[in-house]
C-alpha cells in the first residue's frame, strides 16, 4: 500500500518536475528591417504577444540584407526553436522556410507572401484586396450616387502597385455609378505626383475624388488642389505621420492604415495554436482601417 | 529685321533648331487634345517646367565647359530639408531659403574644387557627390519628410504676381540672368573657351581651374533655389525627393542642342528643351496615355526630337 503511494507520487513528480524546469517555448521573428516603423511596429506586436502567452521570442533584425536573413535564420534553427515567424526580406527568404518545415518547425509568414507550400500560414494585408476594399469603401461613402474620379497609380512594374489597380479594376463594374476619368502613374513620390495631378485636375475639373495608390502621391494630390484652388477629395494609403495630420486638419478625405502590431499578434496566436497540435488559417488576410476626420484620433501618436 | 534676312534665319535656325521641335510637337498635342492650347494650361506647363528649367540653366553652363553635374538630385533634397529645418527652428522664411542657397553654393564648391584642382572627372565626383548630398538629407531629418503648411516660404512655390505664378517669374529672371551671363560677358566668353579647347584657353591665360570651380559653385546654388521652388510648391522638404532630376536636367540641356562634349550651347536652347520635356508630360497626362506606354513613348521622343534637332541645322547650315 505504502510502497504503491510512494510510487505514485513518484510517478506525478517525474511528469511534473521536468516541466517546471524546462525552459520556455522559444520562437524566432525573423524580420526584414525595424528601421522601418511598419516592421518595427509589428516586431513589438510579436514581443507583446509572446510575452502574453508566456513565449520566449528572439527577435533577428536583417536589416534589409537577404544574406543576414540567411545567417540568421540558420542560426535561429539550431538553437531549438519551435515556430519560426518570417517577414522576408525578398523571395530568397523561400528556400529558408523550406528548410524549417524540412525539419518540422511551422513557419509564420507574416506580411511577405512565401507562396503556399512554403508556409503554415501566411498572416498579412494582400495589395489585390487592397484595392478591392478601397473601392468598396468609396462606394460606401456614395450611397449609390454618381462619381467621377481620377487615379493616382504608383511605380509602373511595382507589384504593389499593379496589384492593387488589379484589385481595383476587378471591384469597378460592381459600382457602374463610379467612373473613372483617367489613371495615371504619380511614381509613388510626392513631387513626381504634384504635375501629374495638376494636368488631370486642368483635363478633368468634373472629377470629384482623386484616389491615391499612396501617402505620398496623395500630398502631392493635394499640393496641386491647393496650387488650383480646387477643393477635392483625396485619398492615400499607409497613414503616414503627415497624411494623418492632413487627415485631422480635413485636407486629406482619407487614408488607409494597416495592421502592422496585429499582424505580429495574431502571428504568436497562431504559433501557439500549431503548437497545440490545432489547424490555423493558411491564409489569413487582414482587415485595414480607413481613416477619416472622425477617427483619426485612434491612430494619431 | 536682321532677323529676317536670309542668313540671318539660318543662323537662328542652326543655333535653335530645337524650336522647330518644340513647334512640332506643340502643333501634334493641341490637335489630339482640346485642352492643350488654353491659357490655364499654358500657366500650367510654364509653372511645371520652372523647377527644371532652373536646375538646368545651371547645368548648360557646366556642360559648355564639358563637364556634368549628377548630384543635382540629391542637392535639391539637401538644401530644401537644411531650409526646411532652419524655418522650423526660427520661423524665419527667409532666413531658411538664404542657409538653403548657400548649402547649395557650397555642395557646389565641392563638387567644383574636385574637379577644379584635383583633376577628378566630373562624373566621378558627382556621382559621389549625388550619394554623399542624400545620405546627409536622410540623417538631418532622420529619413522623414518634414510638413509645414505656413510660413513666406510657400510664395516662392505657390504665389502669383499679376496672375503670373511665381516660379514662373523666378525661372525668367534665372534664364534672362544666365543668358546674359554667358554671352555679355568675359565670364561667359571663358566658359565656352574651356570647354571649346581647355589647353588653349589656359595658354592665352584663362584661369580654367577658376572658371571650373564657379560653373559649379553657380550650379549648385542654381538647384538649391529650385529646391527652394519644390519646398514651396510641396509645402514640405523630404529627403528623398528629386531623385532623376539629373537626367530630367541633362536631357533638357541636350535636347536644347547644347554639346556633351562642352564649347557649345545656349540658356534660350535649354528653355526649348525644358518646355518640349514638359509639354510630353503634360501631353501625356492630358491625353491619359496608359503609363506603361509613355516611358517608351517618352524615350523614342527625345530620341527623335535630337535627330530632327540635327538635321534642321545641317540643313541650314
Amino acid at each position: 500500500m505504502k510502497g504503491k503511494k510512494l510510487l505514485l507520487i513518484a510517478a506525478a513528480l517525474l511528469l511534473v518536475v521536468p516541466k517546471l524546469f524546462a525552459a520556455p517555448v522559444l520562437i524566432a521573428f525573423s524580420v526584414s528591417t525595424t528601421s522601418n516603423p511598419f516592421y518595427a511596429t509589428m516586431a513589438q506586436g510579436v514581443k507583446d504577444e509572446a510575452a502574453a502567452l508566456g513565449f520566449d521570442v528572439i527577435i533577428l533584425d536583417a536589416q534589409n540584407k537577404i544574406e543576414k536573413q540567411v545567417a540568421d535564420v540558420e542560426d535561429a534553427l539550431t538553437k531549438n526553436i519551435k515556430v519560426l515567424l518570417i517577414n522576408g526580406v525578398d523571395d530568397g527568404a523561400i528556400p529558408l522556410a523550406q528548410k524549417a518545415l524540412g525539419k518540422g518547425i511551422p513557419v509564420m509568414a507574416l506580411q511577405r507572401n512565401l507562396n503556399p507550400g512554403n508556409m503554415t500560414a501566411f498572416i498579412g494585408t494582400n495589395n489585390v484586396v487592397l484595392g478591392e476594399q478601397l473601392i468598396h469603401w468609396y462606394a460606401s461613402t456614395l450611397g449609390g450616387r454618381p462619381s467621377k474620379v481620377l487615379i493616382l497609380t504608383g511605380t509602373p512594374g511595382a507589384a504593389s502597385s499593379e496589384d492593387r489597380i488589379k484589385g481595383i479594376n476587378a471591384t469597378l463594374p460592381k459600382y457602374p455609378n463610379i467612373q473613372v476619368l483617367a489613371s495615371q502613374t504619380g511614381y509613388y513620390d510626392r513631387a513626381k505626383s504634384l504635375p501629374v495631378a495638376e494636368n488631370m485636375l486642368l483635363r478633368f475639373p468634373e472629377a470629384e475624388a482623386i484616389l491615391c495608390l499612396n501617402d505620398e502621391m496623395a500630398m502631392g494630390a493635394l499640393a496641386a488642389a491647393s496650387s488650383m484652388n480646387k477643393r477635392i477629395k483625396i485619398t492615400g494609403m499607409d497613414a503616414n505621420p503627415d497624411a494623418l495630420k492632413a487627415v485631422a486638419e480635413g485636407k486629406l478625405y482619407m487614408t488607409i492604415a494597416l495592421p502592422p502590431y496585429d499582424i505580429g499578434r495574431i502571428g504568436v496566436q497562431f504559433a501557439r495554436d500549431v503548437l497545440a497540435g490545432k489547424q490555423v488559417q493558411a491564409m489569413k488576410i487582414m482587415d485595414v482601417n480607413f481613416v477619416t476626420e472622425k477617427n483619426v484620433g485612434q491612430f494619431r501618436k | 529685321m536682321k532677323m529676317l534676312s536670309r542668313s540671318g534665319l539660318s543662323m537662328f535656325m542652326s543655333r535653335y533648331g530645337s524650336f522647330g521641335v518644340l513647334f512640332v510637337i506643340s502643333l501634334a498635342m493641341s490637335l489630339a487634345n482640346k485642352s492643350f492650347l488654353t491659357l490655364p494650361n499654358l500657366v500650367n506647363v510654364a509653372r511645371q517646367v520652372s523647377i527644371n528649367t532652373i536646375i538646368s540653366a545651371g547645368m548648360t553652363f557646366i556642360i559648355i565647359t564639358a563637364g556634368i553635374d549628377l548630384s543635382v538630385g540629391s542637392l535639391v533634397a539637401l538644401s530644401s530639408c537644411v531650409a526646411m529645418i532652419i524655418i522650423e527652428a526660427t520661423g524665419s522664411s527667409l532666413l531658411g531659403i538664404c542657409t538653403g542657397i548657400l548649402i547649395g553654393g557650397a555642395a557646389g564648391a565641392f563638387n567644383g574644387a574636385f574637379v577644379a584642382w584635383a583633376g577628378i572627372p566630373p562624373f566621378i565626383v558627382t556621382l559621389a557627390g549625388l550619394t554623399i548630398y542624400r545620405g546627409i538629407a536622410l540623417i538631418i531629418t532622420g529619413g522623414t519628410p518634414i510638413i509645414r503648411f505656413e510660413g513666406g516660404f510657400r510664395a516662392l512655390g505657390q504665389g502669383a504676381l499679376l496672375g503670373i505664378p511665381v516660379p514662373v517669374i523666378i525661372m525668367l529672371i534665372v534664364v534672362l540672368f544666365m543668358h546674359f551671363l554667358l554671352t555679355r560677358t568675359a565670364f561667359g566668353t571663358h566658359v565656352y573657351s574651356v570647354g571649346g579647347n581647355e589647353e588653349a584657353s589656359r595658354l592665352s591665360g584663362i584661369k580654367v581651374g577658376k572658371v571650373k570651380f564657379q560653373v559649379y559653385v553657380m550650379g549648385g546654388m542654381l538647384t538649391a533655389l529650385a529646391g527652394m521652388v519644390l519646398m514651396g510648391r510641396l509645402s514640405s522638404a523630404q529627403p528623398n525627393t528629386g531623385e532623376g532630376f539629373e537626367l530630367d536636367a541633362i536631357a533638357t540641356v541636350i535636347l536644347g542642342g547644347t554639346s556633351l562634349m562642352g564649347g557649345r550651347g545656349t540658356i534660350w536652347g535649354t528653355l526649348v528643351g525644358a518646355f518640349i520635356i514638359g509639354i510630353l508630360n503634360n501631353g501625356f497626362n492630358l491625353m491619359a496615355v496608359d503609363a506603361h506606354f509613355q516611358l517608351v513613348a517618352k524615350g523614342i521622343i527625345i530620341l527623335l526630337a535630337v535627330l530632327l534637332d540635327r538635321y534642321l541645322k545641317r540643313k541650314q547650315a
